[in-house]
């Protein structure tokens, strides 16, 4: 069964349009939803959070739709998310209380144990807390109960490398048992190089492209050549950076023979694909 | 049923303003003490009046990991109408235990403050249930005009109040003889007390009915 299924999403606002984004991310996988500010990430992800009503399309959790059972629905989510979204005089009592409250799964133990680690203060007022120390509260809140998926907004942005990694290597763990996912909207790419399994890519509210992160490194290459060698299958290639001395640009795999045999052809980074991509969209 | 526990969450959201309404209270009394020649109602009005600009604090106060809590739709609305249906009560408690030292202190012949309370309960009541209604039918999210909605039903109830209170006993010193109206109220007034009292309350779980039907129609 699937985590996560997303179809056919569209959302209007007065100077933005997502526009039918569909999906599906299988049980025990982690996506990285990627594109630049204001392409319709932190759209989607309220959306399929139900944060937001989708003026068309559906979104389900475990085969399970928010309409079916608002309740079931939103206790399988853990949403981390860029903005600062707690009352800002509550402490970590209140938090603790709050979860305990409306989350019959609440582990208090673990969310101890998880603010202790990540030294969180007990009796400071969350508005004096770091953004850091928010990231690390929500990731508690959600790792501290039973979920079926992360949605991650931006989460691991204002984490110092320290706790970035230890909250990486939390979301393997999560996903680890084959029965949990995790769809991760985020900016730092070398994250998701670690331990993404699909790749979504979005701009301007529509999907580019979504693939498993191995297919796509193998669907393209990165190529760089001399300017010479932009006369030879400029066709083909995908958004061209040039300068005075030569060009680097993307190219389907499948099409790198039509190149120039001067050019140089190597593996691209996700990071290196979503720059060319957004290049040639933005052409 | 999470009604409770989403009325306390509101009442935690609002933590900061209501201890604001604390430094309110302290000024109130001073007033009352300091001013011997004002109405006897005047700190159980002033105290509501409090009230009323606490109670839709929520709506501007909504962090999302609030929204993200499950629960159903209704509980979540009736929670709010709880939560400002208790703000009204305990501060007309407070305005009440007031109005009965101001009364006890002086040598004052007025209604008895159990059946003013209850009449300016019951009309607070009322103006809180349509406010909120109003908060969740359009949905505003422009801060001025949020507090705009916030702010006219307290002033309106106390200056309105105030005004009205201060004319008849005007009109009473002078020796006028008052409008019928205001006879026939002071003739029935624990029965209209009492009426007024179970609108309020009727407004408040009307309102709460519209509401959540409107929610649930918005988000599902």
């Amino acid at each position: 069964m699937n985590a996560i299924e997303v179809l056919g999403l569209r959302k209007t606002y007065s100077k933005f349009e997502l526009n039918d984004i569909s999906f599906t991310l299988p049980k025990g996988y982690i996506m990285g939803y990627v594109g630049q500010n204001g392409a319709g990430k932190t759209t989607t992800l309220r959306l399929i959070a139900h944060l937001l009503k989708a003026e068309s399309g559906s979104c389900s959790i475990d085969g399970l739709t928010y309409e079916k059972d608002p309740v079931r629905y939103r206790e399988m989510i853990g949403y981390v998310g860029d903005s600062d979204g707690f009352a800002p005089d509550f402490t970590l009592k209140n938090i603790r209380g709050i979860c305990r409250n409306f989350y019959p799964t609440f582990r208090e133990k673990q969310f101890c144990e998880l603010t202790g680690r990540w030294k969180l203060p007990e009796k400071k007022k969350i508005k004096e807390f770091s953004r850091g120390m928010k990231v690390k509260l929500q990731f508690a809140m959600a790792l501290a109960r039973e979920t079926s998926v992360l949605l991650l907004d931006e989460a691991t942005n204002g984490l110092d490398p320290v706790v970035r990694a230890e909250v990486l290597e939390l979301l393997q763990e999560y996903i680890s048992d084959g029965q949990h996912s995790i769809l991760f909207s985020t900016h730092i790419i070398s994250d998701l190089e670690q331990i993404a399994d699909y790749i979504f890519f979005i701009e301007n509210g529509r999907k580019i492209f979504c693939e498993t992160r191995e297919e796509l490194q193998e669907s393209y290459l990165l190529v760089k050549g001399g300017l010479d060698d932009l006369s030879t299958g400029q066709k083909f290639l995908i958004g061209v950076k040039q300068n005075d001395i030569g060009f680097e640009a993307l190219v389907k795999t499948d099409n790198a023979p039509f190149l120039s045999k001067s050019c140089v052809l190597e593996k691209p980074s996700i990071d290196q694909m979503i720059v060319h991509m957004i290049k040639e969209e933005e052409a | 049923m999470r009604i409770f526990q989403w009325c306390k969450l509101d009442a935690a959201v609002s933590r900061s303003v209501l201890k604001f309404m604390l430094l309110f209270a302290f000024i109130c009394a001073v007033i009352a003490v300091f001013t011997p020649d004002i109405q006897a109602a005047w700190p159980l009005l002033y105290m509501i009046f409090g009230g009323m600009m606490t109670v839709s604090t929520p709506f501007t106060a909504q962090p999302y990991f609030v929204e993200m809590l499950p629960t159903k739709i209704y509980e979540r609305v009736f929670g709010r109408f709880l939560f400002g249906t208790g703000m009204i009560v305990l501060f007309a408690a407070a305005g009440f235990a007031m109005q009965t030292a101001y009364i006890a202190s002086g040598d004052l012949a007025v209604v008895p403050a159990l059946t003013q309370t209850a009449f300016f309960v019951g009309i607070a009541l009322f103006l809180t249930a349509v406010q909120y209604l109003l908060l969740y039918l359009f949905q505003i999210k422009n801060v001025q005009i949020i507090y705009l909605i916030r702010m006219i039903p307290g002033f309106a109830f106390f200056f309105g109040f105030n005004s009205l209170l201060s004319t008849i006993q005007e009109e009473m010193q002078k020796g006028n003889r008052l409008p019928g109206w205001i006879l026939w109220a002071v003739e029935h007034e624990t029965a209209l007390s009492v009426a007024i009292l179970l609108a309020g309350i009727a407004s408040v779980l009307l309102c709460a009915v519209v509401a959540s039907v409107y929610e649930h129609r918005r988000m599902v």
